[in-house]
């Protein structure tokens, strides 16, 4: 009874203080993960900078992070790349890196773990090969599902530019993946919506395949690929709606801080600054999950004949894209360099913001090398908005002066030296 | 100069053609059979000859059987208003061993999967129409897998069979038993809570 009364209380006491929104990731193990043989890194919450020169393996403690959050790599390449060269397989077993990560969050302590298997059948080296991802949750053998969302993070990176530069294929993924990290059902709806999409792609060069040797399917067989392909995009096109709007309205009052900045000091009010959904399709301003659905039905049959032509699937979320405008403006053509980096900061310092909201956890931020693109004022700024906004700051760095007085600065944040795959305390 | 003589890598070939049997499996299943007994070599080579022989589609059903009609549709304990639609003929063994289901089974060898070039028209879809059109059957339950492809097959057999005036009905999609409440994905769960029934 006692005991009973008192786990009661330590744990009422524990929700109490975790209400604070307190994430932080406390430890983090690698064996063979890219170029560190064995790392057992315990880490504390506020900030902490790593080191190093280049290609030291920095970036690389901030992926293992993010990879433990998404079960995904930020970094393009194949997860066979993930292992270390000099990983070997022993008694049967493949090479495999594993990387593991304890981490206290506001509904209690989480322990991930993910092994990345290279496949022994590969091919030679310097092909790339396949490797298998296998998830643990608190020990036990989890699907990536199960996974992703238990910890929240966000990274920070120089790629982050291609998000306005690039391809809106960049554009949609960032989308997906930051709206899966909070909401499962938006995940699920995504997984389905990809294999819809491959599935109606088939059936429409199927169909066209088969019309030359007088086999031709019905408009039933088309209608039911319909249902599903809207069923699942009315869904990730209203969250994505929903989701860029709250980003907005979050970043835009960011960007008139970081633009004011420069000169001084004092926030611009209004820099016009807007991120802008685009869909591929005519939503008619519909917001509601059924009124999409009706006009996204309604696409469909307008663009049947054209997409039994060509053999591809036309309209849907695959296709749409946002915007980042100033002064209605779209920036990935208009904006300078300066312009472009600011807006991105804005959309990123956001999403920090828009996380907490929706996930009542503050995540764990990942900085990785963006303070040497900024100037002195911006630097603090970041800086200070960060350190507000998360429990744990993570950032690289390739030269210490950024962060101003040192002697301060050893105060505030703990610092590591990153060289060749091993991390020292100084 | 040839390594392996060529009846082993003839077989090694064969045995690589299988589903999941890579270049190095085949090689190790076939020096297996190099090793054992001819009794067990030629007891390999019937049962498979056998399959291929004395296996025919039931002309009801189309499941797998050695006698047409199957001993399902041939029973006379089973009932034969109830039709039970399955994707492969492993799902009637499962289906049997639950002892819940005395009606008759309809394969339709697959689900529709344009990616692999299997559309309506390749699955035993309208033998089934047929089925239900000439045959008193009073419900129809539509046992596709859960996931997108069993979802739109299932979908498709329904817009074809609702016009014949049978009651169609899907399997539920929920907890597993014996899972945990707190394990279970939001997915799953609210499908649970949708399909929830009184007691």
């Amino acid at each position: 009874m006692y005991y009973k009364l008192r786990g009661v209380l330590v744990k009422e006491i524990r929700r109490l203080w975790y209400n604070f929104g307190l994430m932080y990731c406390q430890r983090l193990t690698l064996k063979d993960f890219r170029n560190y043989r064995r790392l057992d890194l315990s880490l504390s919450p506020g900030l902490t900078i790593f080191q190093g020169e280049n290609a030291s393996g920095k970036t690389t403690l901030l992926e293992a992070l993010y990879l433990l959050a998404t079960t995904k790599s930020p970094r393009a390449g194949s997860d066979q790349e993930l292992v270390s060269f000099e990983a070997e397989a022993e008694f049967g077993a493949p090479a495999f890196a594993r990387l593991a990560g304890t981490v206290e969050r506001q509904d209690g302590e989480i322990e991930a773990e993910i092994l990345v298997l290279r496949d022994q059948t590969g091919p030679e080296v310097g092909q790339a090969g396949t490797a298998r991802k296998r998830i643990k949750v608190n020990g036990t053998p989890r699907r990536s599902i199960d996974l992703i969302g238990k910890i929240n993070v966000v990274l920070f990176s120089p790629e982050d530019l291609d998000l306005i530069i690039g391809s809106p294929s960049l554009r949609r993924r960032y989308l997906d993946s930051t709206l899966s990290q909070v909401d499962h059902r938006y995940l699920r709806h995504w997984q389905d919506y990809a294999k819809v999409v491959a599935q109606r792609n088939g059936f429409l060069r199927n169909v066209r395949e088969r019309q030359g040797r007088g086999r031709v399917t019905g408009r039933d067989e088309m209608s039911i690929w319909n249902v599903e392909l809207v069923k699942n995009g009315a869904y990730l096109i209203k969250r994505r709606q929903e989701a860029l709007q709250n980003l907005n309205n979050l970043a835009a009052s960011l960007h008139g801080q970081l633009t004011g900045l420069v000169s001084a000091l004092i926030p611009e009010p209004n820099t016009g600054f807007e991120l802008v959904y685009q869909p591929s399709f005519d939503l008619q301003g519909a917001t509601d999950e059924t009124e999409i659905a009706a006009r996204f039905e309604a696409r469909l049959n307008e663009v049947r004949s054209q997409e039994l032509q060509r053999g591809v699937s036309l309209a849907g979320p695959h296709r749409d894209d946002f915007a980042f405008m100033v002064e209605d403006a779209n920036i990935s053509t208009y904006g300078s360099r300066g312009q472009q980096r600011t807006a991105v900061l804005a959309l990123k310092l956001a999403e920090v913001g828009w996380m907490h909201a929706q996930t009542g956890d503050r995540p764990i931020l990942l900085l990785d090398d963006i303070l040497s693109e900024l100037d002195a004022h911006r630097r603090q700024y970041v800086l200070d908005t960060v350190q507000a906004r998360a429990e744990q700051v993570l950032i690289t760095t390739t030269d210490l002066a950024f962060f101003g007085d040192q002697a301060t600065l050893r105060e505030l944040a703990t610092l590591y030296e990153v060289e060749f795959g091993t991390v020292k305390r100084v | 100069m040839k390594v392996t003589a060529e009846p082993v890598s003839r077989l090694i070939d064969e045995l690589n053609k299988l589903p999941t049997i890579g270049p190095k499996t085949a090689s190790r299943l076939a020096f297996y059979i190099l090793r054992g007994s001819k009794d067990n070599a030629e007891a390999l080579a019937q049962a498979i000859i056998d399959v291929k022989e004395k296996i025919v589609y039931c002309s009801e059903c189309f499941n797998l059987t050695e006698q047409d009609p199957c001993p399902v549709c041939a029973s006379r304990d089973r009932d034969r208003t109830l039709l039970c639609v399955v994707e492969e003929p492993l799902d009637v063994v499962a289906l049997e061993k639950t002892h819940e289901f005395n009606g008759l089974y309809h394969v339709l060898h697959g689900h529709i999967d344009p990616i692999n070039g299997i559309m309506a028209d390749d699955l035993r879809i309208r033998e089934l129409v047929d089925r239900v059109k000439l045959n008193d059957i009073n419900e129809v339950i539509l046992a596709m897998n859960p996931n997108v492809e069993g979802r739109a097959t299932a979908n498709y057999i329904n817009r074809l069979l609702v016009p014949l005036g049978a009651t169609i009905s899907t399997l539920a999609t929920g907890l597993p038993v014996g899972g945990d409440l707190e394990y279970a994905d939001e997915v799953t769960l609210s499908n649970a809570l949708k399909g929830r029934r009184l007691i």
